[in-house]
């Protein structure tokens, strides 16, 4: 009976031998890696959601033609944004907003132009129309080819942003710090936002001077445009402030924040830049001086009026605006 | 081995993917940092006299270097103007689509409502801004969007007569720009406000003008390329503290000195800080001002002494509160009971 039990403690201990240290030591480390692992993973989450739905959205054209500028070379964006508000099916949204961008990570050098929506270009869905049609019509490889095509540029990547991704935006930040050149007011600005009804009215008042402007503040002052004496050229000149303002208020932004960013920018965002190039530029942001950057606006003789199928819109005077544009855009 | 080990280790991995998960989290930035109400705070040292501010559409009062709520958050009440003699103050209350001109007394409680520019649509609604008492504090001068048309809205000064209410217009505004802002009585028939206005190089630039009686002729205080605005005087009208941008994103504090006519030359008191809103201390020794601090960017209360004796010490702005998130577009009303 004793050596039957002596037995069974012995077939026991052989079934589940004592661990050896090593091997102790092997499985906390890999138990350590696993938790660090499950923790940074489920931090990170919202990145890796937004980097599949709204990263790396390569228009097929560009992609192909354009191979992404290698690390630490001069490289342009196209920026676009729309009214993507009830008035519009999803995706077909006209640009409000196009601003090129040309940053030289080696100088420091940045440039924005900011493109008026009204100019009145071939586009390159086959047909002539003011350039905001471009997106609605071709989606962002439309807005790139007739960018690329008419101001004879090289685009590498394009970011697209909503309405509400901007005041979002804003909001995550804190808000923007301004100063508001002078009173804008408006009678005619959509409560698309705030109300119910897209097609209806509600007025503005931003004031002027130095100022802290949240977010559905900020989009106000950088949307409005009836009152404006320089019309959409003024409208451009605050759309670059602000846009210079998100800048310092995200320079001091690392990897931490990016779920925060990409929680926010939940469908209205979207861009052709890679997570990993996202990750390459965001210090670049924080080393170039706001005061340095060279703002381009294409006011007269750079543009004119005209009327054209029915529509008020901007002749370009390309003679002038392409040695301009020249100048920063290669 | 025993389960109970496997238990508190897999407990433990857990624990550490939390502290993972947090400590992260602990490195962002783009966590809004919260805003307090300024009567939950003290201002970092005592002032002298009696201010009135707003923040959020909440009137508060400073006395010493505790804040007192008069009107709650989400009111709408801003730019308050202290009567010249003391007994009320003049302010707007800004709704949706329009804003009023109002009394109050001391304590925060309106008398009268002065303008009733609530229409019954964008086209019939108006807004009144910046209100100043006329040296005797009979009328008040203001900003109004009236007359406006289509499109086009841009604020003239106006004034208004407390006891009879009758209204008259004074400046007509460049069109499309805005307009003119920020009225003050010099004098009788001697107005003083800041010019919204198109300049030869495409930007639009604030000019601070005087003009000598309605729609009289104006003469520029101040150079478009300064982009001057917000005129305070001292309590004895020999100085004037103004904010001036250069048509850049960074304001600056100046003073000058006024003879009645003119300026003598912009002296830079603070640079490259976006200050707002300045406010002589009611004895003249002192300015107050708005002016972001720390990582929020919100705009906290500053003073500084304009003695030069001071100036020209170790003495440098003082930042008095902090958390805060004071109306920079709204005024500091100060002056000594």
């Amino acid at each position: 009976m004793a050596e039957r039990k002596v037995l069974a403690g012995a077939r026991r201990r052989a079934s589940h031998p004592r661990a050896s240290p090593s091997r102790i030591a092997l499985l906390t480390t890999l138990g350590l890696l696993l938790a660090v692992l499950a923790g940074a993973g489920s931090y990170f989450l919202p990145v890796f959601v937004t980097a599949t739905q709204q990263t790396n959205k390569a228009p097929a054209p560009i992609a192909s033609a354009a191979p992404p500028p290698p690390p630490g070379s001069p490289f342009t964006i196209l920026l676009l944004g729309s009214d993507n508000d009830a008035k519009f099916p999803k995706d077909k949204v006209l640009t409000q907003s196009m601003i090129l961008i040309r940053v030289n990570p080696g100088t420091h050098a940045v440039t924005m132009l900011s493109i008026p929506r009204d100019l009145w270009v071939p586009l390159s869905t086959g047909h002539s129309a003011k350039i905001d049609l471009a997106y609605q019509e071709g989606g962002a490889a439309a807005a790139m080819a007739t960018v690329a095509a008419n101001f004879k540029v090289k685009i590498d990547d394009y970011a697209w942003i909503g309405l509400k991704g901007l005041v979002q935006l804003i909001d995550r930040l804190g808000g923007v710090d301004v100063v508001t050149t002078n009173p804008v007011l408006d009678d005619f600005y959509p409560a698309d936002l705030a109300g119910g009804d897209p097609y209806g009215y509600q007025r503005v008042a931003v004031l002027a001077g130095p100022q802290h402007l949240d977010g559905l503040h900020a989009l106000e002052y950088v949307r409005s445009r009836h009152n404006d004496i320089r019309e959409d050229f003024g409208r451009s000149e605050r759309q670059q402030q602000v846009l210079l303002a998100i800048r310092a208020r995200t320079a001091g932004l690392g990897l931490a924040d990016l779920p925060d960013l990409a929680t926010t920018f939940s469908g209205e965002f979207q861009t052709s830049l890679s997570l990993e190039r996202i990750r390459e530029i965001l210090p670049i942001a924080r080393e170039f001086n706001p005061a340095g950057v060279h703002q381009v606006f294409l006011p007269p003789p750079y543009t004119s009026g005209l009327t054209i199928e029915g529509q008020d819109a901007l002749q370009p005077n390309w003679d002038l605006i392409l040695p301009l544009v020249h100048q920063s855009f290669p | 081995m025993s389960r109970g080990p496997f238990t508190v280790l897999a407990l433990a991995l857990a624990v550490l993917a939390i502290v993972v998960y947090l400590g992260l989290g602990s490195l962002r930035h783009t966590t809004a940092v919260p805003v307090k109400r300024p009567d939950t705070i003290r201002a970092s040292m005592a002032v002298v006299g009696t201010m009135y501010l707003t923040q959020n559409g909440g009137l508060y009062r400073l006395e010493g270097d505790r804040f007192t709520e008069l009107q709650p958050a989400g009111g709408g009440w801003t730019q308050p103007v202290v009567s010249p003699d003391h007994a009320s103050l003049a302010i707007v209350k800004r709704a949706a689509n329009w804003s009023d001109v109002f009394l109050i007394d001391r304590l925060g409680r309106p008398i009268r409502q002065l303008t009733h520019d609530q229409g019954t649509d964008v086209v019939t609604d108006h807004w009144a801004f910046y209100p100043s008492f006329s040296e005797d504090g009979t009328s008040i001068y203001y900003d109004f969007d009236s007359p406006k048309e289509g499109y086009r809205v841009d604020m003239s000064i106006w004034s208004l007569s407390l006891a009879a209410g009758d209204t008259r217009r004074w400046t007509v505004p460049t069109q499309y720009t805005g307009g003119d802002s920020r009225p003050l009585e010099l004098g009788p028939r001697k107005l003083l406000f800041t010019e919204y206005a198109l300049q030869p190089d495409g930007h639009i630039r604030s000019q601070v003008l005087l003009q000598l009686g309605q729609f009289g002729f104006s003469h520029a205080l101040t150079k478009p390329e300064d982009d001057c605005s917000q005129p305070a005087f001292s309590p004895d009208g020999s100085r004037v503290a103004l904010i001036c941008t250069g048509g850049g994103q960074v304001g600056r504090l100046l003073v000058a000195t006024f003879d009645g006519t003119n300026l003598s030359p912009l002296e830079v008191l603070v640079d490259h800080q976006l200050c707002a809103a300045p406010a002589w201390q009611p004895d003249g020794q002192a300015l107050a001002y708005l002016a972001p601090a720390g990582p929020s960017g919100r705009f906290q209360l500053w003073r500084l002494s304009t003695e030069k004796v001071a100036r020209l010490g170790s003495l440098q702005p003082r930042q008095l509160t902090s958390s805060l998130d004071f109306d920079a577009t709204s005024r500091i009303a100060w002056f000594q009971p």
